[in-house]
């Protein structure tokens, strides 16, 4: 198997509480991405596209981030060098990543938009880097891009999400169904997006995907005042970025506790509606450390 | 609250104090105003979950419309019970509608202070007045509590003719007030319930004797200050020291001056003794008075005006009760008396006749000289009115005594007794009478055979012609002295005419010496017939009698003197005589004939005195009759107010507050 090229990490900060989407958005995408990284390669996350299995496939060199208990000693001893015994199971699930691009993703500050192409990025570069593929899916405004791996890849896969602007809409029910139709390995379909329209009706392709085969993890981001509204902003005329609804006026004091619930069920009945079809669901809101988020959810994943 | 006992028990009127102050009312529309605009000015978001909180808010807003509502009102509602707090409300409990009205007005003196430029009379008017405009739906009846009572009709009556009439031509007097007076008629006229409106300056005895809350039931009396109480500065009171004045002699007039201002006022005080003034100035503290004191030496007999007077008064100095402005009264100046008095006595022998005398006559002011028997010669010099001349035990009448007597009759003066030495001759005269302690025969002075018994003494000589035709004048005083002496004992016998002479005949029983001691106020009236004098020449006696009563010069004003003659005054008005006496109705000097007095306010009214009020009451002023009923039996609802805005504050935090609570479901 080819080995993908180790990717340079920089090194220094802190590096778990690395979240800075500006730098990602000024070009500085992949170093940001590399910030969170090393953020995870701190706590010896793996890649999300990783799975387990007994039966003996391969040997390959150690990496900094490999569980010790992989390493094959007896290996060692033979040969002076660490390597991780791979088995037939661990191999690369190919990581299939949606970003939801709609002008809602645009609202807040970071934009929810950049924070999801910081986690796309970090989490494609994490999978090439651990020799997993990468392949981001899009509609009619934003076109698939093929399987990436390696060093070409990461690069890439950088430029297609710092391309990717936040306007108008996006089907994420067309791009689940594209996705069950034109995935023909077994992946690992990551969406990242907010969310606010109605997910019962992608609950059938999410479905669909998972009678395939395939893992599905939605990462739903949320600015922290779509989750919790701001009383102090009293007397607000809100309009919708996406034009889909009817400006309208409101004291956000006197609609806070309702809206605060009503999100809050949106949030659960997301999570719900998600574990029936056995997909994974993360919230994250735009304020949180991206890396302290995504580790914790990958050792969650790692330990399922 | 003074007076407020109940009431008639009837309405309640809200007023204000400050009415003005509801101006700002249009406040309340503030929050709207805030409202709209804050509305108006809704700031513009983009927001995606919109639909979230399209449907959040749909069940909210009534609930939010509702909200805002309620706190808009208790915020218009605040600032209305702030505003209204400003404005000084009051609750006055009035008697019902057709229930009676008395209305009070001190007429005392003191009311013609002046307060704010116009007498507290004015004022007062004014109020009544006003009172008959709030309440013409009762029935009212004014009472001037003056001397005499005046009063609009006979009851309360709805007709108010005659009480304006009243209000009109009344005014105030010159004594003082008739408040309990008017009080207990105003009761005697409510006995069904009603209100009683006392306007006085509140500040005089004029309350003192009322208690607010002793009204019987159904009656509420409200005290209206009409102004005025106790700014002032003013003569107190005049006198004169010593008691009498004599020509020649040291006076010292005295002034008590007060100042019942709140702050220290530099006056000038004029002291005028006729037409000599002397002037200074003083300055006294607040609340206190100071006196001011002018010694005379009068130079002429005769009555005599005086008079202590504020006449120039600092910038700090207000207004004032006219004719506090000066106390005015009258002395009589006396005559000067000298006293000579013939004696061969030894004017320094301690137990001698002459010390104690002449030391009398120095503590009076008098000089006598002393001439020895040996020295009569030297009477010839002329003297006025000589007061007293006194013979001591002489060993032999003078040689001259003739034309000594002659000499002192011309004068109109006194006589000379001169008695002598003889014991065996003065028993024959008492006709035996020997016992000291028992009182010696009547003078029989019909027998012109025997001369003329003065006393005990047959006094036959020519020095006696004067007192011839004297004698149906007689008053005869049983005035007996009994006093033990060196060599036995005194008896002394008084004698007075009724014209006013005066004979002392003392005998030294047992001494086979006598004292005959003969004072004549001559035509004139003398000082000797003065209380202070006689008795230091008479030292010895144990009692003394006036020949004739004196009058004291200062009458009060509203006093009525019995006169048959028309009193007239210094400005030359005439009082005239009603039924034998004369009504002295203002303050000044007046003259009947040749008495002379001064007729003063009355010590309780020129006396700027703070009267502290009536337990249980509360001076409240009052400038008009709105401000009357407002201010009498009244309750301060401004405390209520602000109790009213902070609950409202409270409300509107809750409201307020109600808003932002967060909940964390996420």
């Amino acid at each position: 198997m080819k080995r993908p090229a180790r990717a340079r990490v920089p090194q220094g900060g802190d590096l778990l509480q690395a979240n800075t989407p500006r730098l990602a958005r000024q070009g500085g995408l992949e170093l940001t991405a590399r910030r969170v990284l090393e953020g995870l390669y701190a706590g010896r996350h793996r890649s999300a596209a990783h799975g387990s299995s007994i039966d003996f496939a391969e040997h390959r060199p150690y990496q900094p981030g490999d569980e010790l208990r992989t390493i094959d000693w007896r290996a060692f001893a033979r040969t002076d060098r660490l390597l991780i015994r791979r088995f037939h199971d661990d191999r690369q699930l190919p990581l299939v990543m949606v970003v939801d691009h709609s002008a809602s993703m645009a609202y807040g500050e970071p934009a929810k938009h950049d924070t999801a192409l910081l986690i796309a990025a970090a989490l494609g570069l994490l999978a090439i880097d651990q020799g997993d593929s990468v392949r981001l899916l899009g509609d009619d405004r934003q076109a698939p891009t093929a399987d990436l791996g390696g060093a070409m890849g990461a690069t890439r896969l950088m430029q297609v999400l710092e391309s990717s602007r936040p306007v108008g809409a996006c089907d994420l029910l067309a791009i689940l169904r594209s996705a069950a139709d034109s995935l023909t390995r077994r992946s690992l379909v990551v969406v990242v997006s907010d969310l606010l329209c109605e997910v019962a009706p992608l609950m059938p392709a999410a479905a669909d995907l998972a009678a395939r085969g395939h893992e599905l993890a939605v990462i739903q981001v949320l600015d922290q005042t779509e989750v919790a509204l701001p009383a102090e902003w009293g007397r607000v005329t809100m309009t919708d970025p996406e034009g889909r609804e009817e400006p309208f006026s409101c004291d956000t004091a006197d609609a806070q506790s309702a809206y605060d619930r009503a999100m809050a069920a949106h949030v659960g009945e997301c999570r719900n509606l998600l574990a029936g079809v056995r997909a994974d669901h993360l919230l994250m809101t735009t304020n949180q450390a991206l890396a302290q988020v995504l580790g914790a959810w990958l050792e969650r994943r790692r330990r399922r | 609250m003074p007076g407020s006992n109940g009431g008639g028990g009837g309405e309640a009127m809200i007023s204000f104090l400050v009415p003005a102050a509801l101006g700002a009312a249009v406040l309340a529309a503030l929050p709207i105003a805030i409202h709209l605009l804050t509305n108006r000015a809704a700031t513009r978001r983009s927001f995606p979950a919109l639909a979230f909180l399209r449907r959040a808010h749909a069940g909210t807003a009534r609930r939010g419309r509702l909200r805002d509502l309620l706190v808009l009102i208790v915020r218009m509602l605040l600032i209305l019970a702030l505003v209204a707090a400003l404005a000084a409300p009051v609750a006055r409990l009035l008697g019902g509608g057709g229930t009676p009205v008395v209305v009070i007005i001190d007429a005392s003196a003191s009311m013609q202070q002046r307060h704010q430029g116009a007498a507290l009379w004015d004022h007062a008017i004014g109020t009544a007045a006003r009172l008959s405009d709030e309440l013409a739906e009762r029935p009212l009846l004014a009472l001037v509590a003056g001397t005499p009572l005046q009063r609009s009709a006979l009851v309360p009556t709805l007709d108010r003719g005659g009480y304006r009439a009243l209000l009109a031509t009344a005014k105030p007097g010159w004594g003082a007030g008739a408040n309990d007076q008017a009080l207990a008629l105003a009761l005697g006229l409510l006995t069904g319930g009603g209100d009683i409106f006392l306007i006085g300056d509140g500040s005089r005895g004029v309350v003192s004797g009322i208690d607010p809350q002793a009204m019987p039931p159904g009656v509420t009396l409200h005290l209206v200050d009409a102004g005025g109480g106790g700014d002032n500065q003013g003569v107190r009171a005049i006198a004169l020291e010593p008691g009498v004045a004599v020509v020649g002699r040291p006076c010292t007039l005295r002034g008590e001056v007060v100042n019942h201002g709140g702050t220290a006022v530099t006056l000038g005080v004029a002291v005028n003794l006729g037409d000599e003034r002397r002037t200074r100035s003083i300055t006294i503290g607040a609340g206190s008075s100071v006196t001011v004191a002018e010694t005379f030496m009068p130079a002429r007999a005769g009555e005599i005006p005086v008079a202590v007077a504020i006449v120039a008064r600092d910038a700090g100095a207000s207004d004032h009760l006219a004719a506090d402005d000066r106390r005015d009264g009258a002395i009589s100046v006396r005559p000067s008396l000298p006293v000579v008095i013939y004696s061969d006595a030894d004017p320094a022998a301690v137990d001698g006749p002459l010390k104690p005398l002449l030391a009398g006559l120095g503590a009076a002011g008098l000089a006598p000289v002393v001439l020895r028997g040996a020295q009569v010669s030297d009477l010839h010099q002329s003297v006025d009115d000589l007061a007293v001349v006194m013979t001591v035990a002489l060993a032999q009448p003078p040689a001259d005594g003739r034309a000594l007597s002659a000499h002192l009759l011309g004068g109109g003066a006194l006589l000379q007794v001169l008695v002598s030495d003889a014991d065996a001759a003065l028993g024959g005269a008492l006709g035996g009478i020997d016992p000291p302690l028992l009182p010696l025969p009547p003078v029989d002075l019909s027998a012109r055979q025997r001369g003329l018994m003065l006393g005990e003494i047959m006094l036959d000589h020519p020095l006696l012609d004067g007192l011839r035709g004297r004698e149906p004048l007689l008053r005869q005083i049983e005035a007996w002295r009994y006093r033990p002496a060196t060599l036995g004992v005194v008896a002394t016998r008084l004698l007075a005419w009724e014209d006013g002479a005066v004979a002392l005949a003392e005998r030294r029983i047992g001494a086979g010496r006598w004292l005959a001691l003969a004072i004549s106020p001559a035509d004139r009236d003398s000082n000797l017939a003065a209380l202070e004098v006689l008795p230091l020449i008479t030292a010895r006696l144990g009692q003394v009698l006036l020949p004739r009563s004196r009058e004291d010069c200062a009458l009060p004003c509203g006093s009525t003197v019995p006169s048959s003659i028309p009193l007239q005054s210094a400005a030359g008005h005439v009082i005239p005589v009603i039924d034998g006496a004369c009504t002295v109705a203002e303050p000044g000097l007046y003259r009947a004939g040749e008495r002379l007095f001064a007729a003063a306010i009355p010590g309780i009214e020129s006396d700027l005195r703070q009267v502290p009020p009536p337990l249980g009451g509360e001076r409240t002023r009052a400038s008009d009759g709105a401000g009357a009923i407002a201010a009498a039996a009244t309750r301060p609802l401004w405390h209520w107010l602000l109790v009213t805005a902070m609950l409202l504050l409270v409300v509107e935090s809750l409201l307020t507050a109600a808003r932002g609570r967060r909940e964390q479901r996420v």
